[in-house]
């Protein structure tokens, strides 16, 4: 009886994705937060590929903007780093910086797409370190050195500045 | 040819249960698969939906006819969208599988949205059990995503 029960249960109710279509699995998982997407990486292989997969992230990407107003990216005198809705400025959300030095600010060098390029600021300021900080995954890594660091200046360009952004070209972050 | 309410001809749908549903054209053409076969000219006879049961076709239909209402406005749609889509997860199964066939981008959307607010912040477990997938990590794998991600799980 009991048997019966469960065999219906799991006719009528099961969502049975084996027989779902790939395209379906990921519209329904590029509306998750970022949060659950690392949680269910454990759930198995293909899911754990799929939230890897950079075109997964794109659409991920995509669809979260379709859903949100914008956040803007405060900090607290290089400290604290928050965000806050870009309509009403109320918080969403503090971040935590995970390379933190002590007694150690920061300046933000460019924000795009959820990912913060962050510097030390120390003086002279283009002899430190430069990160790449995603706060979503809650993974940074730090850019390879620049042959210009330790330089303030030079003669043929004059005051150097440094820029971070999406470059469509090549499908990737660039720090010029 | 003329899709306005005004001059909407009868289409009749017939399910893969072998139910007959009477819809009105600019109603059923909501359905892109369908929107194809009125085009072409091949929508006379009973359109056969062999992957769509009677029930669902029902429920589909239901919702295309709210939103081809062009009295309805966003905010009215929203309202009794929320509502459509309170339904067991079987429903939801068969509607996303119909939607997917029937080419409703719209319907389409609204399902996913309402699985993807089910089961954000489950876990894995839990997953597996509403989706029927199969654990296919070792035990020592799983327990390395848990520790590379284990802010997710708090």
């Amino acid at each position: 009886m009991e048997e019966n029960l469960k065999r219906y249960r799991r006719g009528r109710m099961a969502m049975t994705l084996p027989d779902m279509p790939h395209d379906i699995v990921i519209n329904i998982l590029s509306r998750l937060p970022v949060k659950s997407l690392m949680r269910f990486r454990c759930v198995c292989k293909s899911w754990h590929a799929l939230v890897s997969d950079p075109n997964f992230v794109d659409m991920h990407l995509n669809q979260t903007y379709a859903n949100n107003k914008g956040y803007v990216l405060m900090s607290d005198d290089g400290d604290n780093f928050s965000f806050h809705c870009g309509e009403t400025f109320v918080l969403h959300r503090r971040l935590e910086v995970p390379f933190k030095i002590p007694f150690e600010r920061f300046m933000v060098e460019g924000y795009c797409n959820g990912l913060i390029c962050l510097r030390y600021r120390r003086i002279p300021i283009y002899d430190s370190d430069m990160y790449l900080w995603n706060p979503s995954i809650r993974k940074f890594k730090v850019l390879p050195e620049s042959k210009f660091r330790g330089r303030r200046s030079t003669p043929k360009l004059g005051k150097m500045f440094t820029v971070f952004g999406f470059c469509p070209q090549i499908n990737d972050y660039r720090v010029v | 040819m003329s899709l306005s309410p005004s001059t909407s001809k009868m289409l009749s749908l017939k399910s893969s249960d072998g139910k007959v549903l009477e819809v009105e054209e600019h109603v059923a053409v909501l359905c892109e698969t369908i929107k194809s076969l009125v085009e072409d000219g091949c929508a006379d006879s009973p359109i056969p939906l062999a992957n769509v049961d009677g029930a669902t076709l029902g429920n589909v239909m239901e919702w295309c006819k709210k939103h081809a209402d062009q009295k309805a406005s966003a905010d009215d749609l929203e309202d009794w969208d929320a509502e459509f889509v309170e339904r067991d997860q079987g429903e939801l199964y068969h509607l996303i599988m119909a939607a997917n066939y029937l080419n409703i981008k719209g319907l389409l959307d609204l399902i996913c949205q309402k699985v993807a607010d089910m089961i954000k912040g489950k876990h894995p477990e839990k997953i597996r059990e509403i989706f029927n997938i199969e654990n296919d990590f070792t035990p020592e794998q799983q327990e390395q995503i848990r520790k590379d991600n284990s802010w997710a799980f708090e």
